[in-house]
């Protein structure tokens, strides 16, 4: 017969989170044990009670909201990459429809061929030496593509830190100018985070280095764009300091790759 | 629209349609604030800076949840770092005040299960009595009905911690009440 926690059980059921085979056995629990019946229905009470707690917005709010959304500095950023996405695609039609006429052009540039070396061959035959015509040599043109080396940064060695060492000290440990420290609300969050940080980062084929206990990151390699889109998740899980070089890269437009440290620490909890 | 429609246009650059999300969801998300921070003023701030950041950020938000769960991730870091920030006690005396204007505790009808409005006012002590980590996952839950995968989304812990510390929010608050005379 399996052993159930019961307290944990009428937090469940109460819950609808429970299996329907540890319904059935709460149910059965609570017909011959009157510990468990006033648990569920204390729960109920609270729950009921909470359920009171109806909070109404305040009407100023709305236009508040609507004023300062209207106003976002965010909207800069949205309408830029909107317009390069919108440039991108109509480049990339106007190479497709380009392509859709290749054969064609291909086809008459081959016929017109045909019929000028017929026309020269038959044309050959039947001339006077003097009006003899000469095939002018095209040459094309080459060009040159100057490649403008990114100087690669050396990756940084880090010594191993515990979580929950002040900013200050994480920032002061490394030689680089590139990092971010992001301090989480709890403990509990970190574990969490930084394995949805790993998880992230293999998505995105981002190489990075592991130090510590998990807190320090480093990664490795990569583009102004993809630091732009880590960094913007990273500062959805808590508050983020980011060093001014760090910052400058992201919203630059090189074509190069830079590695970042990346720390997560987490406040502790203060009980009331 | 539905929210990814939304949320396209958005990324798009059309300024209505993050405004339509907004309304949405912003009584919500004032709700939570305000059941963290305890007044309406600080919740006004908070609900304006998670709307704000979620529109900023909005490029990085996967769509491997709902949005509203990614947003209240938002409203939540949002609403803490305010508590945070601010590093002084709410008072019970100034929370009874602030709650006149932004509270509407319903009094249900004379029951088995029908609270007073005092007990009603002793409750609302008794949870700002919790700890953070015990009120959150409760005020999810049981006002805002998040299920316990949600929670945990939320919160950034696992659903096992989310569950232990529902319990343990629910023992605490019932030892308050029976203290106060309110369950016996």
């Amino acid at each position: 017969m399996q052993k159930y926690n019961w307290e944990e059980l009428v937090d469940s059921y109460v819950d609808e989170e429970c299996s329907v085979q540890e319904k059935r056995a709460i149910e059965e629990r609570m017909l011959v044990d009157a510990s468990v019946r006033e648990a569920i229905q204390s729960a109920q009470r609270i729950r009921q009670a909470l359920r009171s707690f109806s909070c109404v917005a305040p009407p100023e709010l709305e236009n508040r909201l609507t004023e300062a959304l209207q106003n976002a500095p965010a909207w800069r950023k949205i309408e830029r990459r909107s317009r390069v996405a919108r440039r991108s695609e109509q480049a990339r039609t106007s190479s497709f429809n380009l392509m859709k006429w290749v054969p064609s052009v291909v086809g008459g540039a081959v016929a017109a061929s045909l019929l000028l070396g017929f026309g020269y061959a038959y044309h050959s035959l039947h001339i006077q030496p003097e009006s003899k015509q000469t095939l002018v040599e095209y040459t094309p043109m080459s060009t040159t593509v100057e490649v403008v080396q990114q100087p690669l940064e050396s990756p940084t060695v880090m010594t191993p830190s515990p979580a929950n060492r002040p900013p200050e000290a994480a920032k002061r440990r490394s030689d680089s100018d590139f990092w971010i420290v992001v301090t989480l609300q709890e403990p509990q969050q970190w574990r969490k985070f930084t394995r949805e940080f790993q998880n992230r980062c293999n998505a995105e084929s981002l190489a990075f280095s592991k130090f510590g206990d998990g807190n320090e990151y480093l990664v490795e390699q990569t583009t102004p764009k993809q630091w732009a889109e880590l960094v913007s998740w990273l500062e959805t899980l808590g508050d983020t300091e980011t060093s001014a070089a760090l910052e400058r890269w992201r919203h630059s437009s090189s074509t190069g790759v830079r590695s970042a440290r990346v720390t997560f620490l987490y406040q502790e909890e203060q009980t009331l | 629209m539905n929210d990814e429609q939304l949320i396209d246009a958005t990324l798009s650059g059309n300024r209505e349609a993050f405004g339509e999300l907004a309304r949405r969801y912003q009584d919500r998300v004032y709700n939570l604030a305000f059941q963290i921070v305890g007044n309406s003023e600080d919740a006004m701030d908070v609900t304006q800076e998670a709307f704000l950041q979620a529109l900023s950020h909005l490029d990085s938000f996967r769509r491997t949840s709902r949005f509203y769960t990614w947003l209240y991730r938002i409203a939540y870091n949002c609403a803490v770092g305010c508590v945070r920030r601010r590093k002084r006690a709410v008072s019970m005396e100034s929370l009874t005040d602030e709650y006149g204007d932004a509270f509407v505790a319903k009094v249900d009808a004379p029951d088995a299960n029908a609270c007073r409005e005092d007990d009603v006012a002793i409750l609302r002590k008794a949870l700002q009595q919790l700890s953070p980590e015990y009120r959150e996952p409760l005020i999810l839950r049981e006002i805002e009905g998040a299920n316990y995968e949600q929670i945990a989304e939320i919160l950034g812990v696992p659903i096992g911690t989310v569950r232990s510390r529902l319990h343990r929010a629910r023992a605490t608050l019932r030892e308050i009440l029976e203290r106060s005379g309110v369950y016996r």
